[in-house]
């Protein structure tokens, strides 16, 4: 058996390392930012580029796909050259892989703050970014894939499995969500609509939580906390069980956004029930963890490293259990489009995500630079700070959440709304978001004190790019130690590409099963002969609609219940959506839901609301939107734009493109016109003002024009 | 609603039941494939990660 002597790529790691540190930064500044925005509208600054519309998806994506993104690389790099007793198979793809993931970052600062995005969440980068992030994602699974191929361990670490899950279905879920048809540089349709869109986003949205924070997470966790604690996983059995189980399972659950919307009752169920049973294979992988740590919890007391992991497992624990009973109607009826699922995804992101990046950090940064870390105090004092700060971030949202859902469905005993004034509902929980900016000052402080802590450790020590190992080289030969032949899953650990294809099926399965039908639901969903497509002028305003990040805080989904009926109008018909490119349902109504805006107030209501949102609403949190009174609309890409729409199966009438300009400009004039009689004088027809007056007196007309 | 989707694609009645019988079948051959595996085997897995003696210098 010949021993071979090679080097880990170090440096690497520490590439990543660096960019999850500050991108971290990053991302909690940004979230403190808009956490302040909705405690005063005064910090949204009065300039178009941060309005809390355009960077609440900065904050996401920055957290998401920053933070975490480069927090997994750095540790999926470190921990496969070693599981894999190899090097990464190229190192200029590893460079690649780490310069376009910080250029697709640095395109998402810049472009959504300009208001470049395509509307859906977690995937609000336009069609030009997206192609990068295939390149670079395809980059990195040769690499991940090829390092597997040429590893001198013959079994692949239950880690590596998570990770290969993860490349292959983050992959599916990047292309499938993103089939979009561009009209310009920065511009593009979904080429879903309506319902069909919601479905596809929320598959992707739902298993973005699942396939990029939580089984990458879950690899890292299986190499990092035996590491810490220096003794092995407590069940590599049971590893095996919740492997397979969380992403067959995973993969179904991501209608459970959508209960009670106008997507069929069977996708709903569908999706209910393997909800439920995610909790099965989760608290698998948390007990998991937990356990490994069985007759080792007098060290949990002193270090500082284990704290974190323990602490971010148990967030992991009780965010799989919250998840599923969130997806019970019954209780989905309650929490959807309130603070509950805010505070939800921040268990899981600040706790789970969070702590595990910051154990790791403090684990990995002394080993790369050969010392010890600064000071183990400090480190204990991030570690209270995080958690106070997650305490104090989640407890109020979980009150306001409650208290203003509860106002929503109120009635009084003459059967009327006990607080038909939506913004009733906003103020009264404005002292929680004191209490919630407070909490998520505290996490930030704790990881500025990391910050400090790990660069004193880097000034301290020395690091070192290259560092020399040997191992022996992999042998052809299948005997395992007793003597026998490999059968079963250890069959299938020593073969990635086989591995790879039955992740692929078990994945693929769930995805194929709900997203089929919706292809050919077309024909399916109710249509309404009143629905017509956008006008131009229309058009444009959503558009603007879009690009403002108005679905951020407004939902265009009126459920069937009578506290909505009574509050919004008519809940809303799948039928309505089906010129929806991409839809606008939302997530969270922080502001009132507005399917059925249109023709509920005059246009100078809606002109005076968005120049100067207290003019008609006293103490509200929305920001003013003085600029779309002056910014001219783009008049030379409608025809464009009706062109992109009939490809996308809009039926616009033949030639249309060349006559929409002109229906446009009589459409703009005449609300220009009304305008005028109502008192407004200074509306300019060509002012993007008017185009969104229009679309937005238009939504969830059709259905009133039937009745 | 259901059954106005099924009937429009012929044979997806059986997808589900097939997904089903999939999951079933590849979640039972995980438990008894677990439980039938070799205790030196499970160990010689699970201590993977810790084979490689990286500590910090300083300690």
């Amino acid at each position: 058996m010949g021993i071979e002597t090679f080097k880990y790529d170090n440096k690497i790691v520490k590439y990543f390392g660096l960019a999850t540190i500050i991108w971290g930064i990053v991302a909690f500044l940004v979230g403190l930012t808009i956490a302040l925005q909705l405690i005063h509208p005064i910090f949204n600054f009065k300039t178009s580029f941060l309005t809390f519309g355009r960077l609440r998806p900065l904050h996401t994506n920055a957290a998401i796909f920053a933070f975490v993104g480069n927090g997994i690389f750095m540790g999926v790099y470190y921990s496969l050259q070693r599981l894999l007793k190899s090097r990464m198979f190229n190192d200029t793809l590893s460079y690649i892989h780490f310069w376009g993931w910080q250029l697709i970052i640095l395109s998402a600062a810049i472009t959504l703050p300009l208001g470049i995005t395509m509307g859906k969440e977690y995937a609000e980068l336009e069609w030009p970014i997206d192609i990068l992030i295939t390149v670079i994602w395809v980059i990195f699974g040769i690499n991940l894939i090829g390092t597997i191929m040429k590893r001198r361990e013959r079994h692949m670490y239950v880690s590596v499995w998570f990770y290969i899950a993860t490349f292959f279905t983050v992959a599916l879920l990047h292309v499938v969500n993103s089939l979009e048809l561009p009209v310009s540089l920065i511009k593009s349709y979904p080429v879903f609509a309506g319902v069909q869109d919601a479905l596809v986003q929320w598959w992707y949205g739902h298993n973005a939580v699942a396939f990029f924070l939580t089984t990458p997470y879950l690899g890292l966790m299986y190499y990092f906390l035996p590491k810490a604690a220096n003794r092995p996983i407590f069940s590599y059995r049971l590893s095996i069980v919740h492997f397979w189980a969380l992403i067959f399972i995973y993969i179904w659950a991501g209608p459970h956004h959508l209960l009670y919307t106008s997507l069929p009752d069977w996708v709903q169920t569908l999706g209910v029930t393997f909800s439920i049973m995610l909790i099965a294979p989760s608290w698998g992988g948390m007990l998991n963890g937990l356990l490994t740590l069985r007759g080792a919890w007098d060290r949990v007391r002193q270090d500082p490293i284990l704290k974190f992991m323990v602490v971010a497992v148990t967030a992991y624990g009780m965010v799989t259990f919250e998840g599923p009973m969130m997806a019970l109607k019954n209780v989905n009826a309650l929490t959807h489009y309130t603070d509950w699922v805010i505070a939800h995804v921040h268990i899981g992101a600040l706790g789970w995500n969070g702590l595990l990046t910051f154990g790791i950090l403090y684990w990995l940064i002394p080993r790369l630079w050969n010392t010890k870390l600064y000071s183990v105090k400090l480190a204990n004092t991030h570690f209270w700070l995080a958690t106070l700060g997650i305490v104090f971030y989640a407890i109020p949202l979980y009150w306001g959440a409650v208290t203003q859902a509860l106002m929503w469905k109120e009635f009084n005993s003459a059967s009327l709304l006990v607080y038909p004034n939506f913004l009733e509902t906003v103020t009264k929980i404005l002292p929680m978001y004191y209490i919630r900016a407070f909490g998520g000052l505290l996490y930030i402080t704790g990881a500025v004190i990391m910050v400090i802590n790990l660069v004193k450790t880097m000034i301290i020590g020395t690091f070192e790019d290259e560092e020399e190992v040997q191992a022996p080289a992999l042998e052809d030969t299948e005997i395992s130690e007793n003597g026998s032949v490999g059968k079963g899953h250890r069959w299938i650990e020593r073969r990635p590409i086989q591995f790879s294809i039955l992740v692929l099926v078990a994945v693929l399965i769930g995805g194929l099963v709900e997203i089929i039908p919706m292809y050919l639901i077309k024909s399916n969903v109710p249509t309404i002969a009143s629905v017509k497509p956008y006008t131009p002028l229309e058009l444009q305003g959503r558009d603007i609609y879009i690009s403002e990040g108005c679905y951020v805080c407004h939902s265009q989904m009126i459920r069937p219940f009578r506290s909505e009926t009574e509050r919004y109008g008519e809940y809303s018909k799948s039928g309505e959506f089906v010129y929806d490119h991409p839809f606008q349902w939302g997530s969270r109504r922080t502001g009132p839901d507005l399917h059925r805006i249109g023709r509920k107030y005059p246009d100078a209501w809606h002109f005076n609301h968005m120049s100067d949102p207290e003019l008609t609403s006293p103490g509200s949190i929305m920001p003013s939107y003085p600029w779309l009174l002056k910014q001219k609309v783009d008049l030379d890409i409608t025809p464009k734009k009706i062109r992109a729409m009939q490809t996308l199966g809009v039926p616009y009438p033949e030639g249309y493109d060349l006559r929409a300009t002109a229906d446009l400009e009589k459409q703009a004039k005449s609300i220009a016109n009304s305008l005028g009689n109502q008192g407004v004088s200074n509306a300019q027809w060509d002012t993007k003002i008017i185009a969104l007056i229009a679309y937005l007196q238009r939504l969830g007309t059709d259905i009133k024009a039937q009745q | 609603m259901l059954r106005d989707v099924l009937n429009s694609i012929s044979g997806i009645g059986i997808f589900p039941t097939i997904a089903l019988l999939i999951f079933f079948a590849l979640f039972v051959g995980a438990i008894i494939y677990v439980f039938r595996m070799d205790k030196p085997y499970e160990k010689l897995m699970s201590e993977l990660p810790l084979k490689d003696n990286s500590a910090p210098k300083g300690e």
